[in-house]
């Protein structure tokens, strides 16, 4: 396809609103305010790091993003329209696809039943199973495996492909190389940037920047609640050092 | 994948949707329309269970007003006001039925946002102590199988 014809393709959409906005959103939990007034955005397509240390409120802000955490201020669009309050069934119904830290998968259930878990967006569960197998054929030596007897990495592709099942616009991804060996970070930034270029919009949460500079368009640093920094990702990752240490 | 590969195959050009994708971000764009959001609430339990407190305290403090008056100890027949004259003609009933139930309501209210702040409390803890005894089991098992 030509620039031309990618050009043409996107006249008939109309100008696009970010996949994601967050605007001076404030949130925490109970009377303890974790973020005090995150800017943030991520356009159509887009891969955003979201780098910075433990307690920055990265996990929180992609709870606010999943409908999990309601802000207590500001504003969350999505396509330019208004989702505070709204439920996290329905955002993930829409198209909003969370895989948490720790992954989210069952542990006691097989890989094939985890997978069948994504059949309640009303996919068929051949197609989940054909899809997940395409992209990971190590889960396929696996099927009948308990979960929780994989290894991360393998975890890690499970809980990727179950979120993938449900044909999401907009993934959100907290700390994906969380535990694992880099070899294997390396393998899923690969496919992550292969979704990437298939047009699926991702915010990726991180502390370190190294795993993530490959697949990156922009990257942004979190400090203290609050969004410090947001840029190329090689000029952000090259600051990430220091505003880790100077705390601004 | 790297990102330089991803926008050499997407023509040079700067990140943005795979044409492939508008229909999909068009999908994603009425999708979320619909879900209506009203803006809610952080934390809509506590406001909850705190309304049905207030109101079980209210309705309860109006029972109990009306409840004196029905005795006589409030107000005095032969008032020109309307508030006393209802009660002087022993209407006071009407305020004891409608703190009740005003006291019934906010309990309620109360009850169902108590319940589900802690069944999700609940349901949150045995998720985490099904995984831990998962983990347990998962490394007893590799332990095993190493010696």
């Amino acid at each position: 396809m030509t620039r031309g014809d990618a050009d043409s393709s996107r006249a008939r959409v109309g100008p696009v609103a970010p996949v994601l906005e967050l605007h001076g959103v404030r949130a925490g939990y109970g009377q303890i305010e974790v973020l005090h007034g995150v800017d943030l955005s991520v356009a159509a397509g887009e891969v955003l790091a979201l780098f910075g240390p433990n307690g920055a409120g990265k996990t929180t802000t992609l709870g606010v993003c999943s409908g999990q955490i309601r802000p207590s201020a500001g504003s969350v669009r999505l396509m330019g329209t208004m989702v505070n309050g709204a439920r996290p069934h329905a955002l993930a119904r829409a198209g909003v696809c969370l895989i948490p830290e720790g992954r989210g998968i069952f542990p006691n259930l097989t890989v094939r039943e985890n997978l069948r878990m994504a059949t309640y967006s009303g996919v068929a569960y051949a197609r989940v199973e054909e899809r997940a197998f395409e992209q990971f054929p190590r889960l396929a030596e696996r099927r009948t495996q308990l979960a929780g007897t994989l290894s991360g990495g393998e975890q890690q592709m499970l809980a990727i492909s179950r979120g993938l099942a449900t044909d999401p616009a907009l993934l959100l991804l907290d700390e994906l190389s969380m535990g694992l060996a880099p070899m294997i970070v390396a393998e899923l930034y690969e496919r992550v940037g292969e979704m990437a270029a298939a047009g699926l919009s991702i915010l990726i949460v991180e502390q370190f920047a190294q795993s993530v500079l490959g697949v990156a368009d922009r990257a942004a640093v979190m400090l203290g609640g609050r969004v410090q920094q947001v840029g190329e990702p090689e000029s952000i990752a090259a600051a990430l050092g220091g505003a880790y240490l100077d705390g601004h | 994948m790297t990102k330089s590969n991803r926008q050499q195959e997407a023509g040079g050009s700067e990140a943005g949707p795979d044409p492939g994708l508008a229909p999909r971000l068009q999908e994603f764009e009425s999708a979320v329309r619909e879900i209506g959001a009203t803006g809610g609430r952080a934390n809509p339990e506590r406001t909850g269970a705190r309304l049905g407190l207030t109101l079980l305290v209210a309705g309860s403090l109006v029972a109990l007003a009306g409840m004196l008056w029905r005795r006589g100890d409030i107000g005095a027949s032969g008032a020109n006001d309307l508030l006393t004259e209802i009660v002087s003609a022993g209407n006071g009933a009407i305020f004891v039925a409608l703190g009740l139930a005003i006291a019934l309501v906010g309990g309620l209210v109360w009850l169902r946002n108590s319940l589900t702040r802690y069944l999700r409390h609940w349901l949150i803890r045995l998720i985490y102590e099904d995984r831990a005894n998962t983990d347990r089991i998962v490394e007893e098992l590799r332990r095993k199988r190493h010696e």
